[in-house]
Parts: structure tokens; C-alpha cells; sequence
């Protein structure tokens, strides 16, 4: 498990890479969520848009339920930030196989083309239906 | 056999060993200290905010067949993300999330040769966010998403999740009155206001959400998620 901030002072991307085949919650879960949690209250009111990135397995939902939990937990935070922070900075998550995968998306996120979207899910996962 | 139910002295909690008892089955009560002797009720106290403490609190069942279980503890962390210190992070993570998969993995097996199932409570804001809420929130989300991705992979014990809406305790209530200050409105205000975005117009009693908690536990057939939240979250 790793969480680093990554991207601009005004458009910051929280990337979070989950421990796939994690063995216990502790580790799974409540370690990643906190990370992120702590990570957010780092971001000052200076952000314009914060869109938190969760690279996990490509089968993560499938083979390894605390990689589930760790991705819902984090839509959580972002859709209770989302409404905390609407006057000020919008909030999504991104959720994908590979960082790379997720670059494209949060730079269409830091502009003002998106503008009205916050607190959204963007699963880029290649397999996100198979997974619902 | 009995059911197991923890958070046994919480609002919900002590309701649902209510209309257990009120259905004439037995019920293993399980909270941090033990509660008042009571017909088919067997106290057991336990510390389940850490993994050691949910083996400690198990193993003193010594392996007893379960009718189900219902997990219904958890704490309250609401507040502005920037308000939350880590220690109350830490234990919202522990108590709303992790310790339900502890429990789970504890309990798995005495459930399994039953094939009870094991409910556990979730909120409406596990389903959908509420400001000022991320640490509680979090917890929440991921013990629904986590139920998920089990649902089709253990099918000796069914894992089914009650997501209550606002439900009249005291664990809601201080939140509120928490809020109430927070806005610098009166709590009657507040309540009203809150009152105005629940469409059947009223709080759900403690008796209610615990009769939707027994009813996913004992059912045959029952949803994985089941949102009891008075229309506020359509799920």
C-alpha cells in the first residue's frame, strides 16, 4: 500500500496503489483509508479540483475483497468531501488498473470542462461491468 | 443454536436483541461490558476494535453452532475532515469497517456448518456520502463494497448488509445535536430541517431497523444490501 500526492498545487491527484492479496483488514483497509484520509486534510483550500486515484489489480474486485472495500471506502470519501467542499474544490475518483491508465482522465478532471462534475466515479477499469 | 448480536447494549443493537427475544430465540449478546440477565440472552463481553480482541471475545463461544450472526456496533466520527484527528480516523476505520471482516473471518466457520448468515449494519451513508461524514463515511462504504465482492464466493455463510437511515438513537441523536451547534441552530431547528429530506416525514424507531436486521437474518431468501432509510436513499 502506498498513498503519495501527485500532480499541481491547484490540481492534485491523491494516488493511492493498493496491496493486492492483503491477508488481514488492518493492512487491507483500515492502513489505505486512513493514508488517504490523512492526505486530504493536507490539501489546503488553495485546490481547485482533488481527484483521488486508486490503482488496484485488474481482477481486484473479483480475487481480493479487501481491494473491493478499499475502493468503496474511498468513493465514500470523496462523494462526503464532495459535498463538504462544493463551494470551493471539486472532488472525484478515478479507479484503475494502471496510474497511466488514469492520467488522461484526471487531466480532463482539471479543467473547466468538467467544471460541474464532482464527487463522481470514474471506473477505467477494462473489466468495471463485469465487476458490478 | 442462537443468534449473535454485537453492539447488544447500542440503540439498534439493544433493539434487535428485543425482537429476537420477542421471537423466542436465543441471543448471544455481545458489547464492551456485559448488559442486564435476561431470559435466552448470554452476555459476553469483548473488545472487537482490534483483531485480537475479536479472537479473544470469539474463542469464549469454544465453537458453538450460530443460528447467524448480526454485527450492529460502531461509533460515531462525524465532523469536518479537518476537525477529525487520527486517533478518532483510526477507530472509525477499526470499529465501522475492519472489525466486521474480523468478525467474519472468526465466525465463518461456526456459521458455515449452520449456514447462518451474517448480517452486519452498514448506514445510508454507505451508500451515498453525507457532508461532514468522510471518516465514517469510508468505513461504511467499504464494508458494502466488501460484501460485494464475497457475495459470490462464500456460499456456506450468505453476507447480507442493512444500510438504516436515520434511526432514533442516541449514536444519531448526538450527532445531530453535534451539528445542530456546528450550523449555530437550535437542535429542534436542525431536526426539522433533517425531518424535511426524509419523504416517509419521521425518524425510523430503533424496533424497525432492528425487525429489517432480523428479517436478512433469518430469511431464506434475502437481499445482499438492503437500504431502510424512509426513501432518503433509494438504493
Amino acid at each position: 500500500m502506498q498513498v503519495r500526492i501527485i500532480g499541481s498545487a491547484e490540481h492534485p491527484s491523491v494516488l493511492l496503489t493498493t496491496a493486492p492479496g492483503a491477508v488481514d483488514a488492518h493492512e487491507g483497509l483500515v492502513e489505505p483509508l486512513a493514508a488517504v484520509l490523512s492526505a486530504a486534510q493536507g490539501l489546503t483550500d488553495q485546490v481547485r479540483t482533488a481527484t483521488f486515484v486508486v490503482v488496484c489489480g485488474a481482477s481486484a474486485a473479483h480475487d481480493d475483497a479487501y481491494s473491493a472495500a478499499c475502493v468503496e471506502g474511498v468513493r465514500g470519501i470523496t462523494q462526503s468531501l464532495a459535498l463538504e467542499w462544493a463551494d470551493r474544490t471539486r472532488v472525484n475518483v478515478v479507479i484503475a488498473s494502471t496510474q497511466q491508465s488514469a492520467e488522461a482522465t484526471c487531466e480532463w478532471l482539471a479543467t473547466q470542462r468538467a467544471g460541474f462534475v464532482t464527487g463522481s466515479t470514474f471506473d477505467v477499469r477494462a473489466e468495471q461491468w463485469r465487476s458490478l | 443454536m442462537a443468534i449473535l448480536v454485537t453492539g447488544a447494549l447500542g440503540g439498534i443493537g439493544a433493539a434487535i436483541v428485543g425482537e429476537l427475544r420477542d421471537t423466542d430465540r436465543g441471543v448471544i449478546a455481545v458489547d464492551q461490558r456485559v448488559g442486564v440477565e435476561s431470559p435466552g440472552v448470554r452476555w459476553l463481553a469483548g473488545d472487537l476494535s482490534t483483531a485480537t480482541g475479536v479472537t479473544a471475545a470469539i474463542s469464549e463461544l469454544g465453537g458453538e453452532p450460530l443460528d447467524a450472526a448480526i454485527i450492529a456496533h460502531g461509533i460515531d466520527a462525524s465532523g469536518a475532515i479537518e476537525t477529525l484527528d487520527q486517533a478518532l480516523i483510526d477507530r472509525s476505520l477499526r470499529i465501522n469497517g475492519a472489525s466486521v471482516m474480523w468478525l467474519f473471518d472468526a465466525l465463518r466457520e461456526q456459521l458455515g456448518r449452520t449456514g447462518g448468515s451474517f448480517v452486519a449494519i452498514s448506514s445510508q451513508a454507505g451508500l451515498v456520502g453525507e457532508r461532514k461524514l468522510s471518516a465514517y463515511c469510508a468505513p461504511k462504504f467499504a464494508v458494502v463494497g466488501w460484501a460485494k465482492a464475497m457475495a459470490g464466493r462464500c456460499a456456506e455463510v450468505p453476507i447480507r448488509i442493512l444500510c438504516p437511515g436515520c434511526t432514533e438513537t442516541e449514536l444519531l441523536l448526538g450527532g445531530q445535536r453535534v451539528r445542530a451547534e456546528q450550523r449555530g441552530v437550535t437542535f429542534e431547528e436542525h431536526m426539522s430541517e433533517l425531518m424535511s429530506t426524509i419523504p416517509v416525514g419521521c425518524l425510523a424507531e430503533p424496533r424497525q431497523t432492528a425487525a429489517a436486521a432480523v428479517y436478512l437474518a433469518t430469511a431464506q431468501h434475502a437481499p445482499t444490501i438492503l437500504a431502510a432509510t424512509g426513501g432518503q436513499v433509494l438504493y
